[in-house]
């Protein structure tokens, strides 16, 4: 009996050797299996995979973007509020500028007014005075000579007529 | 007989009548069976998830399973082994790991406790099905100028084809194939008669004699090995999907 023969004898009992019917069963099987997988079952799946990671990408992306949007917004508001700031600032030391401005101007209108009335009212002062004077010294020249020509009864000189009156004068000042 | 044992031939352990057809070609057994589940079973999953993206677009129950599916075909398998244009890949990738996963998985499911993979049927199939498909991809992407890139590496001295060009056509022609179909059966029918040695160790222990103390030793370990072969059920599903990867991405890209 050669070894072929022992082999083809042996088959059906033989752990080794791949049966027949088993063969077939998994050919089929297997066979449909991948057919069915490739053709029908598989493809939405790995559609259904893939249209999710897009989705979930386009999400993300159109996430980035309105942060990017509104961070954009965001320094711009803050610039334009600094501007404003700024602006505001720049119009209160306007203001006060103005304000001091001003200010000085009335000052330097009051003063000068002030100064003014001032040296009218010594004008006036001295004018009132010097017309005093006068009065007083004419009232007190004619007084005093009338005053004299009774005491004395005789005139006096020229000289001695003014130098008496100036002494009253003097006396009479140095009492005011 | 062993220590007293009465360990099941390994046929038994392996070997299921037809429901029916008998021994024709078209007799379905328990084999057959798991094929037609993992089909169905996987088929459902991804028709089941591909229905409901209508409603909603976030995904939910199934859908995770059969998103996180293509993903880990997607990052853990082509990324690593062809790069971003092997994406067209992932569906008969895809089917490749569902179709051995489940196949395996039959392995702990009470009632069934048989591995599709422990026949040497699937992995055959399978393994000269990635053998035509990575030979057929090479001659695609690279002519008759595959087999002079498999067989003459650029950058050997003459000399060293004498040594270098068999061993590349043993290498990638014949061994490929032999090795991806026995690792996947080899691995999947040892764990099948672990798990079996197991429970023939526990049923002997389940006596009225004072031994029968020692049961849940045995009995734990068979939990603890159930739990094991779940993980090599993965394991080998994800190594025969990565190694077809490994084996069409070298066909679409010359050996540097």
């Amino acid at each position: 009996m050669n070894l072929l023969l022992l082999a083809a004898e042996e088959g059906p009992n033989n752990p080794i050797l791949p049966a027949t019917n088993e063969i077939i069963w998994g050919a089929i099987s297997f066979f449909l299996l991948m057919v069915v997988l490739t053709k029908v079952a598989y493809p939405p799946v790995r559609k259904a995979m893939e249209e999710r990671t897009a989705k979930i990408q386009s999400e993300f992306d159109a996430a980035d973007k309105v942060q990017a949007e509104a961070a954009e917004l965001k320094a711009d508001y803050e610039a334009k509020l600094a501007e404003a700031k700024t602006e505001a600032a720049r119009i209160i030391d306007e203001a006060r500028e103005q304000a001091e401005a001003v200010r000085k101007e009335r000052l330097a209108a009051l003063e000068a007014e002030l100064a003014e009335r001032k040296a009218q009212a010594e004008i006036d002062l001295a004018a009132a005075r010097e017309r005093a004077l006068a009065e007083t010294r004419s009232q007190l020249a004619g007084l005093a000579v009338g005053a004299a020509e009774r005491i004395v009864e005789d005139s006096l000189d020229e000289a001695r007529y003014a130098k008496l009156v100036d002494n009253f004068i003097d006396r009479v000042g140095s009492q005011n | 007989m062993i220590f007293g044992l009465e360990f099941p031939p390994i046929e038994k352990l392996v070997e299921w009548p037809s429901f029916f057809g008998g021994d024709a070609w078209y007799g379905l057994n328990k084999i057959g069976l798991s094929a037609l589940i993992a089909m169905v079973a996987t088929i459902a999953i991804y028709m089941a998830a591909g229905s409901k993206y209508k409603k909603r677009l976030v995904p939910t129950g199934i859908q995770t399973v059969a998103e996180s599916g293509i993903e880990f075909i997607d990052n853990g398998i082509i990324e690593q082994t062809i790069g971003p244009e092997g994406r067209p890949w992932n569906p008969f990738l895809l089917s490749l790991f569902f179709f051995v996963l489940i196949t395996n998985l039959f392995e702990v499911i009470p009632g069934w406790q048989m591995p599709g993979n422990a026949r040497m049927a699937f992995p055959a199939l399978l393994a000269v099905l990635v053998w035509v498909i990575f030979l057929g991809t090479g001659i695609k992407y690279q002519g008759a100028k595959y087999f002079k890139n498999a067989l003459f590496p650029p950058g050997v001295p003459w000399a060293l084809y004498f040594l270098v060009t068999p061993i590349e056509f043993v290498s990638t022609f014949l061994v490929r194939p032999f090795s991806l179909a026995v690792r996947l059966f080899a691995n999947m029918l040892a764990g099948h008669i672990l798990l079996v040695t197991f429970v023939v160790l526990s049923e002997a222990l389940w006596i009225k004699q004072w031994y029968a103390v020692f049961l849940p030793l045995p009995f734990i370990m068979l939990i603890l090995l159930t739990g094991f072969e779940i993980m090599v059920s993965f394991l080998q599903a994800y190594i025969f999907t990565i190694l077809a990867a490994v084996y069409i991405g070298s066909s679409m890209h010359p050996e540097h």
